[in-house]
């Protein structure tokens, strides 16, 4: 870079500023050099363009006409007008400062007077001007100010500074208007503020014209800031300041950023302070990446806040120190220098698999470079009118939960309708298994067995015809074996089920006795098969 | 006849409609590919306002945002379209990536929350309802052979339990998202710097400065603000208007 000569300017002061910032996703590196010039004379002056060469391409700037006015002072004091009472007096401008006009002894009805807040500053340090003209309220008049030549001062007017109010100065009503602005002395020395020019408007209800008054002239001591104890990293802040850290993510990946946030607050003039330098060392790759500011002009001083974002990459792993945050600046009512510090913070670093820093956008082998880094496209073959966002909302969904819960709402009418039928028909049945044994058991008895065996056969198969259709069986094999089974499962007490088996094996052995049946066995078998009958059924309907 | 006639009529609308909607969301494509963001933006803002939900256009309209260098708008659009694709590997690349160049690291879930929602957090609720619709389809098929038949075998008895475990899970899980998806709000801050005060108004206590692209929860509104939730027992209340809903 090739900055241009600057011959016929004196540089008062002179920093550099870096910032990184991603827009778009492209990460850019923005150097701001600024220079604070003085005229060394009046004319017209040209500052020849800033030439900038990088990779074989050539950069130029735009090239600055400015116009150098001559300063009316010492030499050629503006004239001031007979209306003021205030007239600087002849040994101008050699005042003892500040100024203190007679305002117990106006001989005018109105006038206007200028005053500092203090006599002696230092550089950057911030004094106010106050601006007062005075009249009487009969006179209905308004004036409006025009600031003198305040070069070698950076001027900062405070919107509340202006106010009015009344006030009674030998038995007359005066109306009191004050404009306050800030002013910043950017070099030392002896300063000499010009007298500052009232416009007066002209009144219709007054005898008072259109006229020009000043106010009187002022002198300020500007000193330098000393040179004991001022840090390297100073860049000029002057004031009463603090400053507030973020704190760091407990944990963070290599190759992957976080932004801590320096906030430096107080008052005193922070524009153009330069950010406070942080150097990352083997561990951190640290990057400036915003910075924003703001300015407060309060009642009279100004309020400033400023902002600087840092962006950390760590390089590697571990537990590691945060490099601390140093912001040096005068503080001149202590008139020596303070140094604010972040307090120290560490970082657990693990592995990370990204790459965010531009230093670190090469593969191992070099291959293939990436060169920066931005969101990706966007989708263009989605078809949109095809997406549901919510399918429970479709009517099809609620038809399918609709037609499941019909479906087996269906099903359970259905089969309870065939159960109660299978019940039905069983009940029947049961009914007619009883009425059914004493039928067959009253043919017996009429008719004329020949044989034992024949009347066991029949007295067994009453039996299994009974079991049958009591308990509902599918087939007619029941034999003396299944019996004990068969009635248990059916809860029939353990007496009657001996009974019935004791029966049946008479019947057996019956049958095998090759004896003709007497008619009285014959009856008295019947009579013990209706009463193992009667109790079975008696059991059977009463479980 | 008057039924079909109407039944013909509603067709053509809807293609047309379902055609123009494709089309606009292609010129709004082609507007983005020359550069032309606000047109595209515009575009894009269109089809919303026709009430199409689709993850790819809210995706898209995240990217625009982000090239119109308003990042909080963008993630509150990725996170838009997340809501509808969880597991979407570009929509969740272009949020990580605009996060991280902000700044911003969203809180995660402790690991054991994170396997009791791994359902929410990785289906979306359309997944969830198919899977549920599946089940459903499953009980009501073993319901009607368990009362139409005599199938007692424990493999038969098993199929029917194991179905109605998991269908009861994904009941409940769908509950979560869909109760996440309509009743809670959440929103991100689309300026820098936003203060959260401790009361509806500019005269309230600063509680808490709000960076772009945050997530927070919003509870209520009142007169232009909004109370939200920033973290775990962090409240405060901002202007309506530095906030999007997701």
């Amino acid at each position: 870079m090739q900055i241009p000569s600057l011959k016929d300017f004196k540089i008062i002061n002179q920093y550099q500023s870096s910032s990184f910032t991603f827009v778009n996703g492209i990460l850019g590196n923005t150097i701001e050099i600024t220079y604070t010039l003085l005229p060394a004379s009046s004319g017209r002056f040209t500052i020849e363009p800033v030439v900038i060469r990088s990779a074989g391409q050539t950069v130029k700037s735009n090239p600055i006409t400015i116009t150098v006015l001559s300063s009316s002072l010492p030499s050629s004091p503006p004239k001031p007008t007979l209306t003021s009472p205030f007239n600087p007096p002849q040994s101008f401008p050699y005042y003892s400062p500040p100024y203190s006009p007679p305002i117990t002894t106006p001989t005018k009805s109105y006038w206007a007077e200028q005053k500092l807040s203090l006599n002696s500053v230092y550089i950057n340090q911030g004094v106010l001007l106050t601006l007062t003209f005075y009249h009487i309220s009969d006179l209905y008049i308004e004036g409006s100010y025009k600031l003198p030549d305040l070069s070698g001062f950076q001027v900062v007017e405070l919107p509340q500074g202006k106010t009015q109010k009344t006030e009674v100065i030998n038995n007359e009503e005066y109306v009191v208007e004050e404009a306050r602005v800030l002013l910043f002395p950017i070099t030392a020395g002896e300063k000499y503020i010009p007298p500052t020019q009232i416009e007066i408007a002209g009144s219709p209800f007054s005898s008072v014209q259109a006229e020009t008054i000043f106010t009187n002239p002022l002198k300020l001591t500007v000193q330098p800031l000393p040179e004991e104890g001022k840090p390297a990293q100073f860049s000029g802040a002057v004031g009463q300041f603090t400053m507030e850290v973020s704190s760091p993510p407990s944990v963070a990946k290599t190759g992957e950023s976080f932004t801590i946030d320096a906030e430096i607050r107080g008052y005193g003039n922070l524009k153009g302070i330069k950010s406070p330098s942080v150097s990352g060392g083997e561990k951190f790759e640290v990057f400036q990446s915003t910075t924003e500011e703001n300015y407060l002009p309060e009642a009279d001083k100004i309020y400033s806040q400023k902002k600087f974002s840092y962006l950390f990459i760590p390089k590697s792993e571990g537990e590691i120190s945060l490099p601390p945050i140093e912001f040096n600046y005068f503080d001149p009512e202590q008139k020596k220098y303070q140094i604010l510090t972040s307090p120290t913070a560490k970082v657990r670093v693990l592995k990370g698999a990204s790459i965010s820093s531009p230093s670190q956008m090469s593969t191992s082998g070099n291959e293939v470079k990436i060169l920066g880094k931005d969101i990706l496209y966007i989708n263009t073959t989605a078809n949109i009118k095809d997406f549901i966002p919510f399918i429970y909302q479709k009517t099809e969904y609620e038809l399918y939960w609709i037609i499941l819960a019909m479906t087996n709402l269906f099903v359970f009418i259905l089969n309870q309708i065939k159960k109660r039928y299978q019940q039905q028909q069983k009940n029947i049945l049961q009914k007619k298994a009883y009425k059914k044994a004493l039928k067959s058991l009253k043919q017996i008895s009429k008719q004329k067995i020949q044989n034992a065996e024949e009347l066991s056969k029949q007295f067994i198969q009453i039996i299994q015809q009974y079991l049958e259709l009591k308990f509902n069986l599918a087939t007619t094999c029941v034999g003396e074996d299944d019996l004990q089974e068969l009635l248990s499962k059916n809860n029939i007490s353990e007496s009657l089920i001996r009974k019935t088996k004791e029966f049946w094996q008479k019947t057996e052995f019956l049958r095998y006795s090759n004896n003709t049946p007497q008619q009285i066995e014959k009856t008295k078998m019947i009579e013990e098969i209706k009463e193992i009958i009667k109790s079975l059924e008696k059991e059977s309907n009463w479980k | 006849m008057k039924r079909r006639y109407l039944a013909i009529v509603f067709l053509i609308i809807t293609l047309t409609i379902g055609k123009a909607s494709s089309g606009t969301f292609q010129q709004a494509n082609e507007a983005y590919k020359q550069k032309n963001y606000i047109q595209a933006l515009n575009l894009y803002s269109q089809l919303i306002n026709q009430g199409i939900d689709n993850p790819y256009l809210f995706y898209n309209i995240g990217n625009t945002f982000y090239k119109l260098n308003q990042p909080g708008k963008a993630i509150c659009f990725y996170k838009k379209a997340l809501r509808l694709l969880p597991r979407n590997k570009e929509i969740k690349q272009n949020l990580q990536f605009i996060q991280t160049s902000l700044g911003i690291k969203e809180q995660a879930l402790p690991w054991w929350n994170k396997i009791i929602l791994y359902p929410v957090l990785w289906l979306t609720i359309n997944e969830l309802s198919i899977i549920l619709a599946i089940l459903g389809g499953i009980l009501a098929i073993w319901l009607i052979f368990y009362q139409i038949t005599s199938f007692s075998s424990i493999q038969f008895k098993l199929i029917g339990i194991i179905s109605l475990i998991i269908f009861i899970f994904t009941a409940i899980y769908w509950g979560i998202d869909a109760y996440n998806y309509w009743y809670i709000n959440k929103g991100i801050i689309i300026k820098d710097n936003i203060i959260a005060r401790s009361g509806p108004g500019e005269d309230y206590m600063d509680i808490v400065k709000l960076r772009e692209g945050t997530q927070i929860i919003i509870r209520t509104k009142q007169e232009g603000w909004f109370q939200i939730n920033i973290s775990k027992g962090v409240e405060g209340w901002i202007p309506q208007d530095s906030c999007w809903k997701i």
